[in-house]
């Protein structure tokens, strides 16, 4: 690591100045994404904005009616081990449970959790590669058992967050803030293709911040499952994961999101899956026709074709969880 | 306008950094003060400074858990903390686990059951563990499981490690 | 009286023939029968204490007051010639103390004709500067501003790319070592074999490089008293690292002290000195202060060494009745850039079955990829996964109990050199593997749902025999202690438990009265590499001799003051009983009444026995499911039953064998060093995409021993243990997969990648039950002669 400056943030407005005023500087929230580039040389910031330190950041706030506000720097640990998050939104529960190992859980944040680069080794070695503002993909022609099947752009790295799924089939909404100001925007227009001047996989501007992210209310009788494909037992991001959401009517399902993990460069959802489904009864048939669908113009590029199998039968079995619930 | 004048001048006095600055840690119930920059992290605090090396350092990126300590009462790797994180904040370490002189109860059965052969995960795999029977004195089998997930022991010791933990929660359910 | 002799040493799977001096063994070796009090019992580990009390000092942890901190600047480039090193901005940075380059440091050979600073690299990681200052955080400052220019070299990762004879050279001499013939081994008459087969099987198989990750870098911390070195370092050979550092900075034996207390694994990785050692030394001596060094994880995984990865063509030929008619191995090892061609992947070819035609050819071939060292039973490990996955394959061919087709080819001799077994239990060993495993209620199929069950299992063969030389000295001190001292070392195998567990049985001493030296080549003699599960069998013996000749003396002077006669004495438990006429007497009354005369023990081990083989062997069994539709295997359960010889501490050896299968899991499953093609750089050089199995990977092991002394190998009837636990596990998974599921893999480890694209051949056609023909297995016609 490169020597740096620390500041503890007092506030939202202190840290995204900061980030305005420096434009070597990063937020550190749980530390375990950043340190261990800046200890990769991979970035070196100048000055680091400790965000930990700004009060309430870390609250989790259920509003009684079904909803959950999620501090940004709310440890994932603490959000797995939530009441209303375990009895409310299951899948992120689920979700967490997988995630990295019990002290990162206790460390990482959720906004640094929803901020992390992607583990493509190119991007983590020596290589310089679009995500670096160099030309082309070294995963394409290299080693790319990791990379996605969907969404190709110019770069073949995929979303590594196990949070980002369940959050996306939650249909989650993000509170950003930058010096200029405020927004909410769906977390899923968050993630984004990296794409021309683009090189990340968020839209999240230099000086803006995720302050919070929201939760809404589930419909009556929605039922959801997270799976995880790893590469061993526990401690690993996913091979391939899907978060699915799903509420019926009178048996047929009504509202469905589908949305796969570490398979494209943005949480992907699988939308001709879910177009499949909707306002249909779920069938073991539909099931199959549905899972069939969530590939449809995968485009794998190599060591990667094992993840269409893998994301067809992760599909399948999630639904066939629901079928009897 | 001039508010941002203002709260930039006064925002930059509270940089900290590069260079070493004076930190005061808590661990294990004593507090020390140290001179380092804020790149160094609590782990190398630790083991160069504080030359507390029971927690070792290993893949210093957070991959192996050999650094685990407590923080604040939960397991954390102290090699992707940095120490000017931690000020104020309690650390345990694998020296705070004797108590008047006696093993605790998990380095006992660590010794009883072989739970190590180089040793080199043992500090690292006690903090976890010391973590998990500080809320709950008879996990079971699971729950030491997952307790012990972020650890890595090269050597292979992990059913020895479940046994000697499940010894220790046994004997604290007959009590 | 010492004398010169020729005996046997084996050495991780090879036998060489050397001189040797010896002390001939004065111990006859305990028999079965002999009730012993300490050896053979659970005994928690010497050590142990400071182990959980985090107060152990590794090298890791070795401070010295104004201590600097060396770090390495390396080749990013996997081939190339360095044109220029620029270290002037460097050497201004404020803290840095020191800087070695080619320019500066002494032209030590290293390697063969390359040098300790070599003007060319050859692997990515190889050694170009480095940096000694006040703090890591400086040196690692330091080597940003170390600017060196290159010239890339066309460079080549594959090792039957780089066998072709237009490959790009990593050194002069040619890339396979020994020349193109590589190593060949034959007997019996081949084409012949092959003519009498009733079928014959071809096939390729593949292992992959495993990093070592020993958790303990290759670590060291060297400091200058005058003239005299001392060096800490986390080796498997205290000895070793000293003759290799004072031949490299050309100082006598005696001005090099090497220190290995406690030590953070090995695995092979740490048998000798390294550049690492020899770099430290130059900059304390250049800085006049203790200088450590201490490699990062990446540095590590680069450059600490791999097992050689192999791609090995094997060709059976076997009879109707499954009986072996030929084998032919041809076997590639990459051993990268500077690894040694030690590793004997056609071990197993050669000598687990009884087969009249045999043919082996080992190639070992140098590449740029990062070094291979030997890891944990080199070549076995490899050479067993393709053997036994073979024999299954042929014994589901054959539509036979896998089980009875190894019996069917069960060698009673040593089938290359005709030699009788010191013993082999090899057979009783399968029948209890097969009665705790269950292997045959094995035979219908287990489903549940997507997930498949299947049984697995694989043999073990393997040294372990050790021998001279080795040495041990006890003291006995005027309180009835005793210090029992050796120049041998803990790689965390047990060693100081088991010597002093050894020592303590033969002196009639308690364990806890014996404290033990180990890892210091000032305080303890001559003692072998802790490698090749030879440390118990060699410094055992030597610690009984020694201990024996204690024991003789303190009798003799007990003896004298009792008035009784010696050979009417014995010692159990710290006290001396004489039956005619019935007296006891404290050890320490007798410490205490001689004074500070000191009663000194000294033991060698004894030659091998002449005309015998010493081996070690196992029977693995492994439980696994599959996964078909997503290919998630998990191992369930392996039963282990190896043959060690006698069982000095079933707690230690049992640790020994599980950690033994924990790797093999890894290895099975998920280890795999991964170099880009086209960059000729590693890409998971970590811990995050390198995956070593954790707890929850891990099933429930049981495991079984033999434990009947070895009476004519040594005088304490014991073998090795260390690395023969790791052989068959990989080849017993890979046949438990095909069992669950009807996929053969022959390319390790064994992923969710490989199942689902050999399932995906299959079509998802369900498994048959009962015992389903291999899928895509190519038979040859029979040839007729
Ligand atoms: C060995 C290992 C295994 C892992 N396995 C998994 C896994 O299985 N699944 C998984 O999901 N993750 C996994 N992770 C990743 C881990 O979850 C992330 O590192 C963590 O969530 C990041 O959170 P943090 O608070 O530590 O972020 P930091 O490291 O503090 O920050 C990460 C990035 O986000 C920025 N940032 C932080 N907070 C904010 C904010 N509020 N607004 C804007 N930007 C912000 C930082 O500037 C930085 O660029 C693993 C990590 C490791 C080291
Ligand atoms: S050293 Fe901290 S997790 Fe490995
Ligand atoms: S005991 Fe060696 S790494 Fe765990």
């Amino acid at each position: 690591m490169r020597a740096f400056d620390y500041v503890d943030a007092t506030s939202v407005e202190d840290a995204t100045t900061f980030l305005q005023d420096e434009a070597d500087s990063a937020l550190i929230a749980g530390g375990t994404e950043l340190l261990v580039l800046m200890k990769n040389k991979v970035i070196n910031p100048r000055l680091l904005i400790n965000v930990k330190s700004i009060d309430g950041l870390h609250r989790i706030r259920a509003d009684g009616e079904g909803s959950l506000t999620i501090g940004s720097v709310a440890t994932i640990a603490e959000l797995g081990s939530d009441e209303v998050v375990q009895r409310s939104f299951p899948i992120l529960a689920d979700a967490i449970r997988v995630a990295a190992s019990p002290q990162l859980r206790n460390m990482a944040t959720v906004g640094g959790n929803l901020c992390q680069k992607p583990r493509c080794w190119y991007y983590r070695g020596s290589f310089d590669c679009f995500l670096k503002g160099a030309r082309g993909c070294h995963a394409l022609n290299g080693q790319n058992r990791g990379s996605g099947i969907f969404g190709r752009s110019e770069c073949y790295a995929v979303n590594p967050s196990d949070l980002a799924p369940p959050l996306v089939a939650l249909g989650a909404s993000v509170v950003i803030q930058s010096p200029q100001g405020r927004k909410q925007i769906s977390l899923a227009d968050f993630f984004t293709l990296p794409r021309g001047e683009l090189l990340n996989q968020t839209i999240l501007g230099r000086d803006e911040m995720v302050v919070e992210v929201r939760i809404p209310k589930q419909p009556h009788r929605s039922r959801g499952v997270f799976l995880k494909a790893m590469e061993r037992k526990t401690w690993s991001f996913a091979q391939a994961s899907v978060a699915m959401q799903l509420s019926r009517s009178d048996d047929r399902i009504e509202d469905v999101r589908i949305v796969l993990g570490a398979i494209a460069p943005i949480p992907w959802r699988a939308t001709a899956a879910e177009d499949a489904l909707r306002a249909r009864a779920l069938t073991r048939q539909l099931i199959e026709v549905a899972s069939a669908a969530a590939v449809e113009g995968a485009h794998p590029s190599g060591d990667n074709r094992y993840k269409v199998t893998l994301v067809r039968e992760l599909v399948k079995r999630g639904l066939s969880a629901l079928l009897n619930t | 306008m001039k508010d941002t004048v203002r709260s930039g001048v006064l925002a930059q006095r509270r940089r900290r950094g590069p260079g070493k600055l004076q930190l005061r840690l808590n661990v294990n119930g004593e507090t020390y003060e140290v001179m380092v920059e804020p790149r160094r992290t609590l782990l190398d605090v630790l083991r160069d400074d504080l030359g507390l090396t029971g927690a070792k350092k290993v893949c210093d990126r957070g991959q192996c858990g050999a650094c685990t300590v407590l923080l604040q009462g939960v397991p954390v790797y102290s090699c992707l903390k940095l120490a000017i994180e931690c000020e104020g904040k309690p650390v345990e370490t694998v020296e705070g686990l004797m108590s008047n002189g006696r093993l605790h109860p998990l380095q006992q059965a660590f010794i009883d059951h072989d739970a190590f052969q180089c040793g080199f995960c043992t500090p690292g795999i006690l903090m976890s563990l010391k973590a998990l029977f500080d809320r709950n004195d008879s996990p079971t089998e699971d729950e030491v499981r997952q307790a012990v997930e972020g650890n890595l022991c090269r050597c292979g010791a992990y059913s020895k490690v479940l046994q000697a933990a499940l010894s220790v929660a046994r004997a604290n359910e007959q009590e | 009286m010492p004398k010169i002799v020729r005996t046997r040493v084996e050495f991780e799977g090879e036998v060489r023939e050397r001189m040797a001096v010896v002390v001939e063994d004065q111990v006859l070796p305990w028999s079965a029968r002999e009730k012993l009090d300490i050896v053979g019992r659970p005994h928690p580990r010497v050590g142990g204490r400071q182990i959980v009390t985090g107060g152990a000092t590794y090298t890791a942890d070795v401070q010295i007051p104004g201590m600097l901190h060396c770090k390495i600047r390396r080749s990013p480039l996997p081939h190339a010639e360095v044109l220029s090193i620029d270290t002037a901005e460097a050497q201004t940075l404020f803290g840095v103390r020191g800087v070695l380059t080619h320019a500066n440091a002494p032209r030590i050979r290293w390697f063969g004709n390359s040098f300790l600073f070599d003007r060319f690299v050859r692997f990515e990681g190889d050694e170009v500067a480095a940096v000694a200052a006040d703090s890591e955080e400086i040196a690692e400052d330091a080597l940003d501003l170390i600017h060196v220019r290159y010239r890339e070299l066309p460079f080549v990762v594959d090792p039957e790319q780089a066998m072709k004879p237009d490959a790009p050279r990593v050194h002069k001499e040619g890339n396979v070592i020994g020349g193109p013939e590589g190593d060949v081994y034959e007997r019996g008459n081949l084409e012949e074999g092959f003519a009498r087969s009733n079928h014959v099987f071809s096939e390729r198989y593949e292992t992959q490089a495993a990093v070592h990750n020993c958790l303990e870098p290759h670590c060291c911390v060297a400091m200058w008293n005058g003239d005299e070195l001392v060096l800490w370092t986390s080796t498997q050979h205290a000895y070793g690292v000293r003759d290799g550092v004072a031949a490299a900075l050309g100082l006598p034996l005696h001005k090099v002290r090497v220190i290995c207390e406690f030590m953070g694994a090995g695995f092979g990785s740490k048998q000798g000195a390294g550049k690492h050692e020899v770099i430290a030394a130059l900059l304390a001596k250049m800085t006049e202060r203790p200088v450590r060094l201490y490699p990062s994880r990446r540095e590590e995984n680069l450059a600490g060494g791999v097992r050689h990865p192999t791609i090995q063509y094997l060709r059976a030929g076997v009879r109707r009745d499954g009986k072996l008619m030929a084998l032919h191995l041809r076997s590639i090892a990459n051993v990268g850039a500077y690894g040694t061609d030690s590793s004997e992947v056609g071990g197993p070819v050669r000598e687990l079955y009884d087969c009249a035609n045999v043919r082996t050819e080992q190639f070992a071939v140098y590449t740029n990829a990062g070094p291979a060292a030997a890891f944990r039973a080199p070549g076995y490990v490899e050479g067993m996964f393709a053997l036994e996955s073979m024999m299954d394959q042929i014994a589901y061919s054959l539509s036979m109990d896998p089980l009875q087709l190894r019996l069917v080819n069960y060698a009673r001799k040593d089938p290359v050199r005709g030699a009788t077994y010191s013993s082999k239990p090899l057979d009783e060993a399968y029948r209890t593997g097969a009665k705790m495993a269950g292997w045959n209620l094995r035979a219908k199929a287990q489903q549940m749902g997507a997930r498949r069950r299947g049984l697995g299992m694989a043999s073990q063969i393997w040294g372990g025999g050790g021998g001279p030389p080795a040495y041990a000295i006890i003291r006995l001190n005027s309180d009835g202690t005793a210090d029992l001292v050796t120049g041998t070392q803990d790689i965390g195998t047990g060693t100081k438990t088991v010597l002093v567990q050894i020592a303590a049985e033969e002196l009639g001493l308690k364990a806890e009265d014996i404290r033990i030296t180990v890892g210091d080549t000032l305080a303890g003699p001559y003692a072998p590499v802790s490698a090749g599960s030879m440390t118990v069998p060699s410094m055992g013996p030597a610690v009984r001799a020694a201990a024996k000749s204690a024991r003789e003396e303190l009798l003799s002077l007990a003896s004298a003051l009792m008035q009784v006669s010696a050979a009417s004495l014995s010692i159990r438990n710290g006290i001396i009983t004489s039956t005619t006429p019935s007296k006891t007497v404290a050890v320490s009354d007798v410490t205490r009444r001689i004074g500070d005369f000191m009663i000194v023990g000294k033991g060698a081990r004894g030659p091998n026995p002449p005309n015998v083989k010493v081996r070690t062997f196992g029977a693995q069994f492994a439980e696994v499911e599959v996964d078909v539709e997503t290919g998630d295997v998990t191992v369930t359960r392996v039963v282990a039953v190896h043959d060690f010889g006698r069982i000095i501490n079933p707690l230690t050896s049992g640790s020994q064998i599980e950690g033994g299968i924990v790797q093999g899991i890894g290895f099975a499953l998920m280890e795999e060093r991964f170099v880009d093609p086209e960059s000729g750089t590693s890409l998971n050089a970590n811990l995050e995409a390198y995956k070593i199995p954790t707890i929850l990977d891990i099933p429930i092991i049981e495991h079984a021993l033999i434990d009947r002394p070895d009476e004519s190998c040594n005088s304490i009837g014991s073998k090795g243990a260390g690395e023969p636990p790791i052989i068959p596990t990989a080849a017993a998974i890979a046949n438990a997969v095909y069992d669950a599921a009807g996929v053969r893999v022959r390319s390790l480890p064994i992923t969710r990648e490989k199942i689902l694209v050999e399932i995906g051949k299959l079509k998802l056609q369900p498994k048959p039950a009962g015992e389903a023909p291999g899928p895509a297995q190519k038979r040859r016609r029979p040839r007729r002669g």
